[in-house]
């Protein structure tokens, strides 16, 4: 079902193998990806598209990261908690004409 | 059907993949009770929101500090703009789907947006490789959308069985793995932190999501949300 993995052989120059593009893909889920000079993101993104594996390992990358994400009991401040609230608050009372709107555009599409 | 954040592509003439509207398997992440979404009032939508998309709030603060490279104000800004276009599309969102891998994309999406009006700007583009790996990001940011078995469950596990993998790691590997995924700091920042080499950062980190990966792996198939064949899956 899995396609082989390229073999250092197959590797035309440019071409960067699985175990780089996935060392690659952590660095890049963070943010981090300038760090890595190495690989470079049109290397990676070619290698990506054209590899369903390491499309799969992005995938699961990003679905442990939200998992993780504050996971270990941090709360956002209050501060922020109360200006979002208070913003769709007022989005609500004053905003739902906007809101009808662009259901309406994006339902037509 | 056309994904909630496509209004704001669409504006941008950039087409972007519906977001994810597969339900997850075991309905744990998303909308528990069904929701009749013709007859809700806006009253009810607004306190449906409050009860289900602000308590994620956390952990796209973490999300939004790593697109916003440690610029604290960037990062309340992004979650505040994600919470405003949630909120505006709400009624698009799937009750039963995946809602806080919509909302980390639609936080993805807004930092996309903003990375490509900077680049209209004159010294954003004098670099063409620059523009290469701008587009290259853009094209992997898309990826995603036809999620793997294994991805799917990782997105539905209870919050124990995260807490168990977590538990069950070594205390240097649980550390990086707490500041960068569960507070979203960046390498340098940690490698200050704790005091340990970038280096080391980075292959702590790899090295305890793979083992995180892999007994999440266990845990899905003992859950029953993974087959064995899936379960068994090896790195690529």
């Amino acid at each position: 079902m899995m396609r082989e993995e390229f073999s250092a052989a197959d590797m035309p120059s440019g071409v960067i193998r699985c175990s780089e593009a996935q060392a690659a893909l952590h660095a890049y889920v963070d943010g981090e990806f300038g760090l890595l000079a190495n690989v470079t993101a049109t290397q990676l993104s070619v290698h990506v598209l054209a590899c369903s594996p390491c499309a799969a390992f992005l995938g699961q990358l990003k679905a442990l990261q939200q998992r993780l994400a504050c996971s270990c009991g941090c709360e956002a401040p209050a501060e922020l908690r109360t200006r979002v609230i208070t913003r769709i608050t007022q989005m609500h009372v004053n905003g739902d004409m906007f809101a009808y709107l662009d259901e309406v555009r994006v339902e037509d599409f | 059907m056309i994904g909630t954040d496509d209004a704001e592509s669409l504006k941008d003439g950039v087409a972007l993949p519906a977001v994810i509207d597969q339900p997850s398997p075991h309905n744990l992440t998303g909308t528990g009770p069904t929701v009749d979404l013709d007859t809700e009032t806006p009253a009810e939508r607004l306190a449906r929101f409050e009860r289900e998309a602000v308590p994620l709030m956390s952990g796209l603060l973490a999300h939004a500090r790593k697109r916003a490279n440690g610029d604290e104000y960037l990062a309340f800004d992004l979650v505040q703009m994600t919470y405003e276009k949630a909120y505006r599309h709400f009624a698009q969102y799937r009750p039963g789907t995946n809602l806080r891998a919509w909302l980390h994309r639609i936080l993805d999406n807004t930092h996309n947006n903003i990375y490509r009006s900077q680049r209209r700007q004159p010294a954003a583009i004098s670099v063409d490789g620059l523009m290469a790996d701008q587009e290259s990001d853009a094209a992997l940011a898309l990826l995603g959308d036809f999620p793997s078995a294994e991805q799917m469950a990782l997105e539905s596990l209870p919050d124990d069985d995260i807490q168990t993998a977590l538990a069950a790691l070594s205390e240097d590997f649980r550390k990086v793995v707490e500041l960068a995924d569960g507070q979203g700091y960046a390498y340098k920042e940690i490698a200050e932190m704790l005091d340990i080499p970038l280096g080391t950062v980075m292959s702590r980190l790899s090295r305890a999501r793979n083992k995180l990966r892999e007994s999440l792996r266990d845990a899905a198939f003992e859950r029953g949300y993974l087959d064995a064949a899936s379960a068994q899956v090896s790195q690529p």
